[in-house]
C-alpha cells in the first residue's frame, strides 16, 4: 500500500526528505515556541492548530507526485499562511497585510495552475515524475510552462518586483514570521528544484533566472543595510537570500541552492525568534581596514579557497559556473580575515590565516557533503557567459563599496548619494495601508 | 490659488503680524506649551516607569484624564494625517536610529531639521514629482525656529488656536514625541548629535510635512473640537472602584498592627538586610525574616549614592541614580552581561567572534554564505534554547570555567579604588544620611547586607524596566557596593563615631544582589566564615518559599515540591519563548513610610513600597521630607505608568508583545511601522486579552508619623500640593499618638478614618 502510494500519489526523494526534516523541525520548535510566547493569547488553541495544519500541508506539498495533490497542498498551504498573518483580526493593518499577501500569492498560485494544466494538456500525465521525463519542450507553449512556474516561484519567494507582500508582512505575530521565513517563502525554491530536469534542457531559462536572482540579492542587500527596525531587515535579508538562491539555481547548482534554502531557513527562524533582544544587541565597533591589512586578506582569502576547493574536492575552470561560487566563497574569506586582521596585532597574522584555512575547508567539507546527499540533483556545470560574468563583478564591486564606504563618502556627500538613500528608503517600505499611522488604531476595529 | 501665490499671500500675513519679534515670541511660547503637555519616555536600554499623562499633573485628575481622552485616546484621525505620519514615522526611525542601519541616515550630525531638509528634496513621497514644491523644498528656512515661524501662519488659524494646534500635531503621533523629549532633556550619550535643539526641528519638520500634505490642516482643529464633545476618555470613577475594595482594607489592617504592637524589644539580629523599596523587596523580605532572626529595612535602591558606573566589560557607561538626580561620582566597575559572568579571554573570544560575525552579517554577498555555514548552528541553538533553556547557560558557564577562571558572581568585583572618586566628606554624609533615614544607628548587626536589585531575562525587549528604578533602569549591584565600601571605611566609621552613630567593630557591610526574577540572592563576600555560611543556607531555603510563591502566582503547578519550584522559575528566566518572565511592578498599589514593624508578618502580595522611616528621629521632618520628594515620586510615576498601560493600552502602552518590533535599537512600534509604541506591554499588566492582572487604581501613601510635620512639607513643596491636591496620589496617616488613621482630603484636611467606604 504503501509503496503503491509512494509511487503514484507520493513520491518521496532525498529532496522531499530534506525538506521533510526542515519543515518539521522548524515547525516543532515554533510551535512550542509561540505555546509560552502567546500565552496570553485568547486564540492560541486556534493559532497552534492552524500552525499543524501547516506543517502537515507542506509535507503533503512537498512529497506530492500528482499534479492536482501538489496544486490542492500548495493552495491551502498558502492559505492557512495568509490566515495566520491576519491573526490579529481586531488590526485593520494586519488584515491588510493578508489581502496584499492573498493578491500576490493568488497571481502566483493561478500561474501554477495554469502551469499544470498546460503539463497535462500536453503530456496527458497526473504524474509529475512521469512529466519530468516525458516532457520534450518542443514548441512554445511547452516554454510557457517554466516561465508560469518561474512567476509562482517568484511571488513565493517574495522576490522583486513581487517583494511587497513579504515587507508588509510583519504584521504577523513573531512565529508566523519564523515559520514563513524558514518554511513557506522557500517554497518558490523547492518548485524549482522539483522542475530541474526540464529548466536544464533550456540553458536561456537560466540565465534569465540568474539575472532575476541577482536583482534581488543586490537590491535586498541594499535595503537590509539601511533598515531601521528588526524586523523588517530581516525580511529584507531575506529577499537578498532568496535572490541568492535564484542565482545559483541560475548556475545550474542546484544542490547548493537547496542546501542555501535550508541553512537560511534555520538561521532566518532563529533570528525571526530571537528579534526581541535587538534592543540589548550592540554593535561592536570595526577599524576601519588599512591598504595593507586589506593585501594581506587578500592573500588569507587565496588560502582559505584554496582549503575550500581541497575539502570540497571540486575542480576549479574558469568557464564553469562553479568559478563564480568560488569567487563568492573568496570574498567571504577574505572579508573574515580582514575583520580579524584590523582588530588584532599584526603579530597575529598567522593565527588569522589558519583560522581562515579552517573556515574554507569547513565549508568545503559541507559543501561535498551538500553534493553527496542531493546526488540526484547533480551540479549542471554551465559554461560561464559574459551576463555571469557581468553579475559578479556587480557583487564584487558591491561588497569592495561597502569595504570602503567611509573612504569613498568622505565627509561631505554627495547630492547623488542623498538622493540614492531617500529612493532606497521610499522603496523598501512596506506598503502603506499595512503601517499602523496612529496608534490608537491598534486593535481598534 | 497656487502654491506660488500662497506663499506671497502668507508672506503678506506674516509681514501683518505686529512686529517679527513680537510673533516670534508668541509662536515660541507656544511651541513650549505644546511640549508641556508630552510625557517623557525613555529609550529600552534604560527603561524607567513615567507618567503618561506627566504634563497633566498640574491639573486636577478628573480633568487631566479629559485632556489625555482628548490628545491622546482618540481613535479618529482625519484621512490626510495618516499620510503625515507615515513620513514623519520613516524620518523618525531613520534619524533616531542608534545602531540598527549599517547605513545611517547621511548629515545626521547635523541635527534633525538640517538633516531632514537636506534629504527632503529628494523624497518622491513629499514632492509627488510638482515642480513646485520641489523648488519649495529646495529653499527651506535655513533653521528649525524659522521654518516653524514661516510656515504656521501658513495654515490660517486664529492666534488663540496655534498652541492647541501645535499640540495637535505633537499629539497626533505621541509617541515619537515623547521620545523626542527624552533625547531633548536627558540623552547626554549622543553629544555628537545635535539633540538639545530636538523638539523644535521636529515641530518643524511636522509643520512643513503637513503643509506639504494637507494644506487644510486646519480642519485638525475642528476634529479636536468634536472630540471635546464626545470625549470618550477614562473615567475616575473607574479607579475608584478597585481603590474601595483595596484601600479602606489595608488602612483597617495597618491601623489594627500599629495598635498590637506599640513598641517591642528586639532580640540581637543575626544579620541586617537592606532592601530597595521596589514592591518586590517585600516578598523577599517576608521570607528572610520567616527564616531566622534577621531584621529587615527599606531605602531607595540607589543607596542614596547618586555615581556613574563605567562598566569596563562591555565599555558601556550610565547613571545609575534616579533621573531625577544628575550623578557626582565615576566608578569603574566589571558587571559584565547580566546573565553570563565572563573570565578576560571568554569575553575576548565572544568580541571577536562577534566583531567578525557582525562585519560577515551586515555587509554586502558575505552573508550569502554565512547563512550555509551558520545554519545548522542556528538549528541547534534553537532546539536548546526552546526544550532546555538552561542548558546553553550551563554550557556556557562550563566553557567559561575551562578558558580561564570563572566570575562566579556579578558583585565580585575588587573593591580597591571603588571609593577615588569620592572624598571623605561626602563618603561620610552618604554614610550618615542613609543610616538616619532608615534608624540604623544603634544595635548592630554582625553582618549587614545591602541589597540591589536587577533582573534576569533574555529575548526580552524589556528587560530594563524589570531592573532597579532607582538606580534609572540598571541593576543596584554598583550602588550597594559603594555604599558597602564606604561603611567599611575605618575612617568613615571614625567621623560618625563623633556623630554619635557607633559601629562596632565587628560589624560588616556586605553588598548583595537580589534577582527579582529568579528569588535568588548573591553576596559579594567570597569568604567562608561561619556567618556566612549559615546566612547562604538561609538563602537557599528563602530562594524555595519565594520560589513556591513564584509558582503559585503563576499557576505552574499546584502543590510544587520543593526542589522543583527553584527549577521551575530558574526555566522561566532563561526561557527565550516567555513573555512574562516575571510580573515585575505590576500589582502596585501603596507605599508606606513606616518602620518594618507597623508592616512585619502581613502578607502584602509584593505589592506595596516600604520605606523604613522612624519619626522619633526626625523631629523637623526633614528625613519625611526627602523621601516624599523623592522615592515616593519615583513611586507614583511607576504607580501611573501601570495605571494607564491597564487602562489603555494602546493609547498609553504597547500592545501586545506578540507583534513587537524592536525599532533602533531604542523601542517598539507595532507590525511594519507604527508610533513609537511608549508605555507598557499588554503582557505585562494582562494575564491574558480580557483578564486584566494589575488591578488600576492609584498610589496610596501610608505615612506612620504625626499630621502636623506632613502638612508643613506639603505646605512647603508646590510639587507634592500637585499631587495630593489633584487627586494623583492618596495620602493617609496613621497618628503615632493616637494610632487613629487619617486621610488628607483634596482641600488638605485630614479626615479621621472611621473604615467608612467612602470614594475619595
Amino acid at each position: 500500500m504503501i509503496a503503491y502510494l509512494n509511487g503514484k500519489i507520493f513520491y518521496v526523494d532525498t529532496l522531499a526528505l530534506t525538506m521533510v526534516c526542515l519543515i518539521s523541525f522548524i515547525g516543532l520548535i515554533v510551535k512550542s515556541y509561540s505555546k509560552r510566547y502567546m500565552q496570553a493569547d485568547p486564540k492560541l488553541k486556534q493559532f497552534q492548530s492552524m500552525l499543524a495544519l501547516l506543517l502537515a500541508t507542506v509535507i503533503v506539498l512537498v512529497t506530492a507526485n500528482q499534479l492536482l495533490v501538489f496544486l490542492l497542498a500548495f493552495g491551502s498551504a498558502n492559505l492557512i499562511l495568509i490566515k495566520l498573518i491576519g491573526h490579529e483580526q481586531r488590526w485593520q493593518a494586519a488584515r491588510n497585510s493578508a489581502k496584499l499577501a492573498m493578491k500576490t500569492l493568488g497571481l502566483g498560485y493561478i500561474s501554477l495552475g495554469c502551469a499544470f494544466y498546460l503539463l497535462y494538456y500536453h503530456t496527458g500525465l497526473t504524474s509529475i515524475q512521469s512529466i519530468l521525463q516525458a516532457l520534450r519542450l518542443e514548441n512554445k507553449s511547452e516554454v510557457l510552462v517554466l516561465l508560469l512556474l518561474l512567476v509562482t516561484a517568484m511571488t513565493q519567494c517574495a522576490l522583486w518586483p513581487f517583494h511587497k507582500w513579504l515587507l508588509s508582512s510583519l504584521n504577523s505575530p513573531t512565529p508566523v514570521s519564523a515559520i514563513m521565513h524558514a518554511g513557506l517563502v522557500n517554497g518558490g525554491g523547492f518548485l524549482l528544484a522539483r522542475f530541474a530536469p526540464i529548466y536544464i534542457i533550456k540553458p536561456k531559462m537560466l540565465v534569465m533566472i540568474f539575472i532575476i536572482g541577482l536583482i534581488s540579492a543586490i537590491l535586498g542587500s541594499a535595503w537590509k543595510l539601511i533598515q531601521n527596525d528588526i524586523k523588517r531587515m530581516l525580511a529584507c535579508s531575506t529577499l537578498s537570500q532568496m535572490g541568492f538562491m535564484f542565482v545559483q539555481y541560475g548556475l545550474g547548482l542546484f544542490p547548493f541552492a537547496i542546501a542555501h534554502l535550508c541553512g537560511h531557513g534555520l538561521f532566518k527562524s532563529f533570528l525571526f525568534l530571537n528579534s526581541n533582544s535587538a534592543a540589548q544587541k550592540k554593535r561592536s565597533l570595526i577599524n576601519k581596514p588599512k591598504f595593507i591589512t586589506f593585501i594581506l586578506a587578500i592573500l588569507c582569502g587565496i588560502i582559505s579557497c584554496y582549503c575550500y576547493l581541497y575539502a570540497s574536492q571540486q575542480r576549479f575552470y574558469y568557464h564553469d559556473s562553479l568559478f563564480i561560487m568560488i569567487v563568492i566563497v573568496f570574498i567571504t574569506a577574505c572579508q573574515f580575515a580582514l575583520t580579524a586582521l584590523s582588530q588584532l596585532a599584526k603579530k597575529l597574522w598567522f593565527f588569522v590565516a589558519c583560522a581562515s584555512c579552517f573556515v574554507g575547508y569547513y565549508y568545503g567539507v559541507s559543501a561535498r557533503l551538500y553534493e553527496a546527499w542531493f546526488k540526484q540533483l547533480q551540479i549542471i556545470n554551465r559554461p560561464i557567459n559574459a551576463i555571469h560574468l557581468l553579475g559578479l563583478l556587480i557583487l564584487a564591486i558591491a561588497w569592495l563599496l561597502m569595504v570602503f564606504r567611509e573612504k569613498l563618502i568622505g565627509k561631505e556627500p554627495r547630492r547623488f548619494l542623498l538622493w540614492l538613500y531617500v529612493k532606497l528608503l521610499n522603496a523598501s517600505q512596506s506598503h502603506s495601508t499595512t503601517v499602523t499611522t496612529h496608534r490608537n488604531q491598534y486593535l481598534s476595529n | 490659488m497656487d502654491l506660488q501665490s500662497q506663499i506671497k499671500s502668507s508672506a503678506v500675513i506674516c509681514e501683518t503680524q505686529p512686529s517679527t519679534n513680537e510673533a516670534e515670541v508668541f509662536v515660541m511660547s507656544a511651541v513650549s506649551k505644546a511640549w508641556q503637555k508630552i510625557p517623557t519616555f525613555w529609550p529600552l536600554e534604560n527603561l524607567i516607569a513615567t507618567n503618561p499623562l506627566h504634563g497633566f499633573e498640574h491639573l486636577p485628575i478628573e480633568q487631566a484624564l479629559a485632556e489625555g481622552g482628548l490628545y491622546f485616546q482618540h481613535t479618529e484621525l482625519p484621512q490626510p494625517m495618516h499620510e503625515i505620519n507615515r513620513e514623519s514615522i520613516k524620518w523618525c526611525q531613520a534619524f533616531f536610529d542608534q545602531g540598527q542601519a549599517t547605513i545611517n541616515m547621511p548629515l545626521r550630525k547635523l541635527g534633525f531639521y538640517q538633516a531632514w531638509r537636506h534629504l527632503a528634496a529628494f523624497d518622491k513621497n513629499l514632492h509627488k514629482n510638482r515642480q513646485d514644491v520641489r523648488n519649495l523644498l529646495k529653499d527651506l528656512p535655513y533653521s528649525a525656529d524659522q521654518a516653524i515661524l514661516k510656515y504656521i501662519f501658513k495654515f490660517s488659524i486664529s492666534a488663540e488656536q496655534v498652541t492647541v494646534f501645535l499640540s495637535l500635531l505633537l499629539t497626533t503621533l505621541p509617541g515619537w514625541a515623547s521620545y523626542i523629549k527624552y533625547s531633548s532633556i536627558h540623552d547626554t550619550n549622543n553629544l555628537s548629535v545635535q539633540l538639545l535643539r530636538v523638539e523644535l526641528d521636529f515641530l518643524a519638520i511636522r509643520l512643513i510635512t503637513t503643509y506639504l500634505l494637507w494644506p487644510q490642516a486646519s480642519q485638525l482643529l475642528k476634529a479636536y473640537h468634536k472630540n471635546k464633545i464626545h470625549n470618550r476618555c477614562l473615567k475616575l470613577g473607574e479607579i475608584k472602584q478597585t481603590e474601595k475594595l483595596y484601600h479602606p482594607d489595608l488602612l483597617k489592617v495597618l491601623e489594627h498592627q500599629a495598635r498590637k504592637i506599640k513598641c517591642k524589644q528586639q532580640k540581637l539580629n543575626l544579620a541586617q538586610w537592606v532592601f530597595c523599596i521596589d514592591v518586590r523587596s517585600e516578598g523577599m523580605r517576608r521570607a528572610i525574616e520567616a527564616c531566622g532572626n534577621y531584621e529587615t529595612f527599606g531605602f531607595a535602591g540607589f543607596f542614596g549614592v547618586p555615581i556613574k558606573v563605567i562598566d569596563t566589560h562591555n565599555d558601556k557607561c550610565y547613571s545609575s541614580c534616579p533621573v531625577l538626580l544628575k550623578p557626582k561620582h565615576s566608578i569603574s566597575y566589571s558587571i559584565g552581561d547580566s546573565n553570563y559572568p565572563q573570565g578576560k579571554l571568554l569575553k575576548w573570544l565572544i568580541s571577536m567572534a562577534n566583531r567578525i560575525y557582525q562585519s560577515l552579517k551586515y555587509n554586502m554577498i558575505t552573508p550569502f554564505v554565512l547563512v550555509e555555514v551558520l545554519g545548522i548552528w542556528a538549528g541547534l541553538t534553537m532546539l536548546m534554547r526552546n526544550f532546555t533553556p538552561l542548558l546553553p547557560h550551563r554550557l556556557k558557564k562550563i566553557i567559561a570555567g575551562c578558558l580561564d577562571e570563572y566570575v562566579k558572581s556579578r558583585i565580585l568585583t575588587e573593591e580597591i579604588g571603588l571609593l577615588n572618586g569620592i572624598a571623605l566628606s561626602e563618603q561620610c554624609f552618604y554614610a550618615e544620611s542613609f543610616l538616619k533615614t532608615i534608624n540604623l544607628v544603634d544595635k548592630f548587626a554582625p553582618l549587614v547586607i545591602l541589597c540591589g536589585h536587577g533582573s534576569s531575562t533574555v529575548n526580552n525587549a524589556y528587560g530594563s524596566i524589570l531592573d532597579c528604578g532607582a538606580c534609572g533602569g540598571h541593576t543596584g549591584a554598583a550602588n550597594a557596593k559603594v555604599l558597602a565600601a564606604i561603611l567599611n571605611n575605618i575612617q568613615v566609621r571614625q567621623q560618625l563615631n563623633k556623630k554619635g552613630i557607633v559601629i562596632p567593630d565587628k560589624t560588616r557591610f556586605i553588598a548583595g544582589l537580589h534577582n527579582t526574577t529568579t528569588d535568588q540572592i548573591e553576596l559579594s563576600n567570597a569568604d567562608n566564615s561561619l556567618a556566612i555560611e549559615q546566612l547562604k543556607k538561609d538563602l537557599k531555603i528563602v530562594q524555595q518559599l519565594s520560589a513556591a510563591e513564584r509558582c503559585r502566582q503563576f499557576n505552574d503547578i499546584k502543590y510544587p515540591s520543593n526542589s522543583n519550584v527553584v527549577h521551575l522559575v530558574n526555566r522561566r528566566s532563561f526561557d527565550w519563548a516567555q513573555t512574562v518572565p516575571e510580573w515585575g511592578l505590576a500589582g502596585n498599589a501603596a507605599f508606606i513610610i513606616a518602620p518594618r514593624h507597623l508592616t512585619q508578618g502581613l502578607n502584602l502580595q509584593n505589592r506595596i513600597f516600604l520605606h523604613s522611616y522612624c519619626w522619633e528621629k526626625d523631629s523637623n521632618g526633614l528625613i519625611l521630607e526627602s523621601i516624599l520628594t523623592a522615592p515616593m515620586i519615583i513611586a507614583q510615576w511607576i504607580n501611573c505608568q501601570y495605571l494607564f498601560s491597564a487602562l489603555d493600552n494602546c493609547a498609553y502602552g504597547s500592545g501586545s508583545k506578540i507583534t513587537h518590533n524592536v525599532v533602533g535599537k531604542i523601542g517598539i512600534m507595532q507590525g511594519n511601522s507604527s508610533d513609537f509604541m511608549h508605555g507598557l506591554p499588554l503582557q505585562s499588566v494582562f494575564i491574558n486579552n480580557k483578564q486584566v492582572y494589575h488591578q488600576p487604581l492609584r498610589l496610596l501613601t501610608i505615612i506612620y508619623a504625626p499630621r502636623s510635620v506632613i502638612s508643613k512639607i506639603i505646605y512647603c513643596h508646590p510639587a507634592l500640593q500637585n499631587l495630593f491636591g489633584n487627586g494623583w496620589v492618596k495620602l493617609a496617616c496613621i497618628e503615632p499618638s493616637n494610632t487613629h488613621c487619617y486621610e488628607l482630603q483634596r482641600d488638605f484636611t485630614w479626615i479621621k478614618n472611621n473604615h467608612i467606604k467612602r470614594a475619595d
